[in-house]
């Protein structure tokens, strides 16, 4: 049978690694949608590979459910066949079969997962370069991300978690992952959550965003209302300035005496009016942008969203 | 491509419009699949697919099923006419008011028009 | 899915599942064997080599008593403990990413620790019993050494039970240790020892009053002495298994 794309939902969620510690994971609520290309973002700490963990039945929470399955019936993952067949996480380390050829990795999972596709496994083997002869452990982090690529691809799995398991891959190599990707995501369609710090590389590969920060969700929704959620405006800086008004400012940027300013929140009809009439460029945020502004980067402004 | 700053789909649909009204594309001519477009570009495929539906609800597209998606009969003089009718208001007007901005005499603006014209293939020169 | 009946939805994810447990354990239990006799083709090369040396030295210095194999006949033991240890630290973690669970690594482990208890007990016993035969072909005698593990007369199938039971017993243990220090930690692992090592001791202990001179438990033969006490450590080591990975996090 073709497997139908899972979805998840994570309900109350927390999990702490020791008791003392902070919770990697904080009465956290969120839904997957099955079938999307979804980003897990979130500074290092934020909770990404504690979630991915949960998904893949990997941990269990201490408090709340996580549920996992196809659209109308999500179970519990944990120690559960039927979902771990259908959920292939692939984590930056690889988690390979050190001590013996990286091609025993790939013919164990063959061996286990039923939707395995040995054709795809050579195609990206070959594409990647990669010496299937060596073990893993002696391979170049290159490599040995490459061999996570192609786990997680060939898996098929209806839940493919990639967990920065393209981080160590040459440019080169990392936009042979998003083609491929891209391509047999369109043939096999199934629910992809892709996690990485090269947001600005891989957000227009999402249909949905999610933005973790120290265990809770900041952010869920729809790429396109993420990029919507912001305004740049670009023009002489008086102008910029009357139509920015005392609107909370993300970010901005003086070239000459040309300003850029990144709002939050979009612009009315009047407002919007009122910037063409300016003269002003007016333009979506990037997804990048947004993130380092919630999670509080580098240059970011005030942040005003603590009542979010 | 499609780095702009609106949404990607409204990007994408702005291309095919260009397309359709350069000729590049003919009423019946098959238009990229939404795979092909969202592996050529590198973006989701669903962007692509909502970039088409919308072409679609405007009558510039039409799916066939189980072959594809086609330029709609009649939409390249669907899309001049509609250009003609939001030139004024949408091109021209705001030229003309940054022209006033910028105290340029409306004299000087037509002798502008009249030259630009000439050099122009397909310009009327009166 | 959700186009078929219900009743049929549930006999075919039944079907699935079974399927997807019985690909995920085999896969465990061949990979575990075939890795064990890969490398152990190694370890009997050398072993055989050991085992002729320590035959060859004594004869060619004029003994006629020979001590047979006795100084290494647990060898293989040895190796098979390291060998679960070795092989489940690579294993446990590669088998849930590949979507196996918990239960169906145990199940691997366990089927495994009989084919290579088998084999290798099998295997150990006729190297020894050809050692024999070679030593008294040569006109020397052969000193019983311990009881049961001789292979000579009536201990022959006694020695054969040992030698399966102590090979599936030490496996299994290894596996235990490798389990306990992979969920515990190096320092926690180790203070664990005396629990984890305890299977491997029950066995031991119980070749050891069965092969000994003293007086047998309540009159039971030698035969019963071993099965016992083989099958009580084997199992220890197999629960305790389970116990420690059933709800183990994958770190």
């Amino acid at each position: 049978m073709t497997p139908q794309p899972f979805g998840a939902r994570l309900e109350g969620v927390t999990l702490r690694y020791r008791r003392d510690d902070a919770p990697a994971l904080d009465n956290l609520d969120l839904t997957i949608r099955p079938g999307v290309i979804t980003g897990l973002l979130g500074r290092n700490g934020a909770g990404k590979s504690t979630l991915a963990a949960l998904l893949a039945g990997w941990r269990r929470p201490i408090a709340g459910r996580v549920l996992v399955g196809p659209a109308g019936a999500l179970e519990d993952p944990f120690e559960n066949t039927w979902t771990a067949t259908g959920t292939q996480l692939v984590r930056e380390s690889g988690d390979h079969w050190e001590g013996t050829a990286a091609r025993d990795t790939l013919a164990f999972h063959a061996e286990v997962r039923p939707s395995w596709d040995a054709d795809l496994a050579e195609h990206l083997v070959g594409l990647f370069g990669l010496d299937v002869g060596t073990h893993p452990e002696r391979l170049s982090r290159g490599q040995r991300s490459a061999l996570g690529i192609v786990v997680g691809l060939a898996s098929r799995a209806p839940l493919t978690i990639l967990d920065e398991s393209y981080l160590g891959l040459d440019a080169a190599h990392r936009y042979a992952f998003y083609d491929v990707l891209l391509a047999d995501y369109a043939e096999h369609p199934r629910t992809i959550v892709l996690s990485s710090h090269l947001i600005g590389e891989v957000e227009r590969l999402f249909e949905d965003v999610v933005i973790l920060d120290r265990g809770r969700v900041l952010l869920a929704e729809s790429a396109d209302d993420v990029r919507g959620r912001g305004v740049t405006l670009t023009g002489p800086a008086a102008d910029v300035a009357r139509v920015a008004g005392d609107r909370p400012v993300l970010a901005r940027q003086q070239l000459g005496s040309t300003t850029q300013v990144t709002l939050d929140g979009a612009l009315s009809a009047d407002e919007h009016a009122a910037a063409r009439a300016a003269g002003l460029d007016v333009g979506g945020v990037s997804v990048q942008d947004l993130f380092v502004h919630l999670t509080g980067g580098a240059g970011a402004a005030p942040a005003t969203e603590e009542e979010r | 491509m499609f780095d702009g700053p609106e949404p990607i789909y409204v990007q994408i649909a702005a291309w095919v419009r260009t397309q359709i009204l350069a000729g590049d594309l003919a009423d019946g001519d098959q238009v990229m699949s939404t795979t092909q477009l969202s592996t050529t570009f590198r973006l989701n495929p669903a962007t692509a697919a909502k970039a088409y539906a919308g072409l679609v609800d405007e009558g510039l597209l039409v799916k066939r099923r189980g072959i594809g998606m086609f330029v709609a009969d009649g939409a390249r003089d669907a899309l001049l006419a509609e250009h003609r009718r939001t030139f004024y208001t949408d091109v021209l007007d705001p030229a003309l008011d940054r022209a006033a901005l910028l105290g340029i005499p409306v004299d000087e603006l037509v002798d502008h028009i009249r030259g630009h014209a000439r050099t122009t293939p397909g310009g009327d020169p009166r | 899915m959700t186009t078929t009946t219900p009743d049929r939805t549930a006999t075919a994810r039944a079907t699935f599942v079974a399927a997807a447990e019985r690909r995920a354990t085999s896969a465990v239990t061949w990979n575990l064997v075939g890795a064990t006799w890969w490398i152990g083709a190694w370890f009997w090369a050398i072993y055989v080599a050991v085992l002729a040396l320590q035959a060859a030295v004594p004869l060619l210095g004029g003994d006629t008593e020979l001590r047979s194999a006795a100084g290494s006949f647990t060898a293989p033991w040895i190796f098979l403990f390291v060998m679960g240890i070795v092989l489940l630290a690579q294993m446990s973690r590669l088998h849930l990413v590949a979507g196996g669970t918990r239960r169906t690594l145990v199940h691997g482990e366990w089927r495994a620790a009989a084919i290579i208890a088998v084999t290798f007990g099998a295997a150990g016993w006729l190297l020894l019993a050809l050692v024999d035969l070679v030593v008294r072909a040569l006109g020397h005698d052969v000193r019983p050494v311990d009881g049961i593990l001789v292979t000579s007369g009536s201990g022959t199938w006694l020695a054969l039970l040992a030698h399966v039971l102590a090979s599936g017993v030490l496996f299994t243990t290894g596996v235990l240790v490798g389990h306990v220090y992979r969920r515990l930690g190096g320092w926690r692992g180790t203070l664990a020892l005396p629990l984890t090592l305890l299977p491997a001791a029950v066995a031991l202990a119980a070749f050891e009053v069965a092969g000994g001179d003293g007086p047998l438990v309540l009159g039971a033969p030698a035969w019963l002495v071993v099965l016992i006490g083989g099958a009580i450590g084997w199992l220890l080591a197999a629960w305790g298994t389970w116990l420690v990975v059933r709800d183990a996090p994958v770190e």
